[in-house]
């Protein structure tokens, strides 16, 4: 075998991940991107400025505001363990949470800047050619904002797939639940004679990183 | 047969418009200076813009009435709209975006008949964005057209052509005037574009309809404002016979006893031409003149003058009505009254053939 059973889990559990942060926050991500795009919303500056926070923060900073807000004690955490008896720190679905807040900005902004970059105008034309307004978003602006949207996703999966400081801050490092490739990674360096662990698994990180940055630039080059 | 009815008063940020019209099936040139509310005119007609008050219909429909409480949506409002920019799908291919309304296919006998129409034929599989921008123009009246419109309304068409590409679309607007017996406005601030289309105009100004009819009649009858009249360009018809010398032409116009030696390209296949005249270009004289190298003078009685401060405007009948603009200092010294003949003077090169 390649890889030891401990790498295969780091990388599966990157890979999962990674796809459920950006999947679920998609939906929620298209919207808020759609509002700040078209609708003259109030406090629009300061919506931004908080929504790319964990672009700016230090990761642990970002992971400690996490731990206070969503921990078994924190602001939100403590009614989701009295109500729900969900403890998200230091467990999977913590890591999908750091995930999705620290690729949050990236699939925002690129959202946002692809439905900018459509005219309104394309679905005033849609509609005199039979469609509702609904539908013409639907039909045209949005296979127009492809290219914007796909760079949107893979970047934020890319950033998902990355992340570090927060998420062992706010999860911790436990092999086969929150210990995904960065972390393996980190692991491996801190133990003596994992060398061949840790250089396997930063190849990986390599090749998807790599990956994941020719797919957006085939998508720039269909954009332009 | 439908017909456009307007009576609206609409709101557009700090811009307040009141239109009130008829339009027959036919093309009619809506012109008025920019920003005076055409294009505003044609968001409210398109239902794109929602008026204070009042009714648009097109034959029996009635697609707003703020009396019935009635407000047809765009999309069902079978309202063609080539606006201007085109606004084509950039993603999408000729022949898709001309099929892009909601149930379009190529399928459908009217696509193979528009293409044929407008030549679309060789541009079919481009992309649009590799479409020239009179190519443009065509797809974005084809894709239009293709909704079976009741009404199509037409952006400054014109807006971004070259002469070349303006008189194939100014052809191809007379085709499509002939195959669908719909109102076909097309909004141009430019008047001899207007003129080369159709003899009916609607006249916008500062939101409201300044003149709805006949150009003729308004020019030859009615006293026109003066910014009208300094736009006014004649419009003199020929028909053509070739020449002794391949690929010439005689362009003759019989009534005003016309001659001209033209080069045949491909805008003359029609086997008629227009040209414009310019007012300004014309010298009126009281007698005929000698020893000139000006080659065209035709004899006129003079209808009716209309001063506007340093310029006059004649209205002369030379079998055809003649607009010349002079001084006024001339018209004095001239001293021009309706009844006197006069002489209109012009060098060939003048015309302006399309």
């Amino acid at each position: 075998m390649l890889f030891s059973p401990a790498e295969w889990s780091a990388m599966k559990l990157s890979l999962w991940v990674s796809l459920l942060s950006v999947v679920i926050q998609l939906p929620f991500t298209a919207w808020l991107a759609w509002t700040l795009a078209r609708r003259k919303v109030r406090f629009s500056a300061f919506i931004e400025a908080f929504c790319n926070l964990p672009q700016v923060l230090p990761p642990v900073v970002t992971g400690l505001l996490l731990l206070s807000l969503l921990g078994k004690h924190g602001l939100v955490g403590q009614y989701l363990y009295q109500w729900f008896g969900v403890v998200l720190p230091f467990s999977t679905a913590g890591v999908v949470v750091v995930s999705m807040v620290v690729s949050f900005p990236i699939m925002l902004g690129f959202f946002k800047s692809a439905f900018e970059m459509v005219d309104k105008s394309f679905e005033e034309a849609a509609q005199t050619l039979g469609y509702s307004r609904f539908r013409a978003v639907l039909k045209f602006t949005i296979p127009m904002s492809l290219p914007g949207l796909a760079t949107g996703v893979v970047l934020a999966f890319a950033r998902c797939l990355g992340e570090f400081g927060a998420t062992i801050t706010f999860a911790g490092n436990i092999q086969g639940s929150t210990q995904t490739i960065p972390l393996a990674v980190y692991a491996a360096f801190q133990s003596l004679g994992s060398e061949g662990a840790m250089w396997r698994l930063v190849l990986v990180s390599v090749v998807l990183s790599v990956s994941a940055l020719l797919v957006t630039s085939y998508f720039k080059n269909r954009r332009q | 047969m439908s017909s456009l009815k307007v009576d609206i008063k609409v709101m557009a940020g700090s811009f307040a418009g009141e239109y009130k019209f008829a339009l027959e099936a036919g093309i009619h040139g809506v012109y008025g200076p920019s920003g005076n509310g055409k294009t505003t005119l044609f968001n409210a007609v398109a239902g794109l813009l929602n008026p204070t008050e009042g009714t648009v219909s097109v034959g029996e429909r009635v697609l707003f009435s703020s009396v019935l409480n009635q407000n047809i949506p765009v999309h069902h409002r079978k309202v063609g709209f080539c606006f201007q920019g085109y606004r084509l799908f950039p993603h999408l291919s000729v022949a898709k975006n001309i099929v892009a309304s909601k149930g379009g296919s190529t399928k459908k006998p009217l696509f193979n008949e528009l293409v044929g129409l407008l030549g679309l034929e060789p541009l079919l599989s481009k992309n649009v964005l590799q479409c020239s921008g009179g190519e443009q123009q065509r797809v974005a009246i084809a894709r239009a057209l293709f909704i079976c419109p009741d009404v199509l309304l037409l952006d400054e068409p014109f807006a971004a052509l070259d002469p070349q590409n303006r008189a194939k679309v100014i052809a191809l607007l007379h085709k499509i005037a002939q195959r669908f017996t719909i109102p076909i406005l097309v909004i141009s601030h430019q008047l001899d574009d207007i003129q080369l289309l159709t003899d009916s105009i609607l006249m916008i100004n500062a939101g409201k309809v300044a003149y709805c009819g006949s150009l003729s009649t308004y020019v030859f009858s009615n006293g026109p404002h003066p910014t009208v009249l300094s736009k006014y360009k004649n419009v003199l018809r020929f028909s053509l016979k070739p020449a002794e010398v391949a690929h010439y032409y005689y362009a003759l116009n019989h009534t005003l006893n016309l001659r001209f030696l033209v080069e045949r390209a491909g805008l003359y296949e029609t086997e008629s031409l227009t040209a414009m005249l310019p007012p300004s270009e014309i010298v009126l004289s009281i007698h005929p003149l000698q020893g000139v190298s000006a080659r065209n003078q035709i004899k006129a009685t003079v209808v009716k003058l209309y001063t506007e401060g340093a310029r006059t405007w004649c209205v002369a009948d030379a079998g055809e009505l003649v607009v010349s603009e002079i001084t006024t200092t001339a018209a004095v010294e001239l001293n021009l009254k309706p009844g006197d003949t006069v002489w209109c003077i012009f060098k060939s090169v003048v015309l302006e053939f399309n």
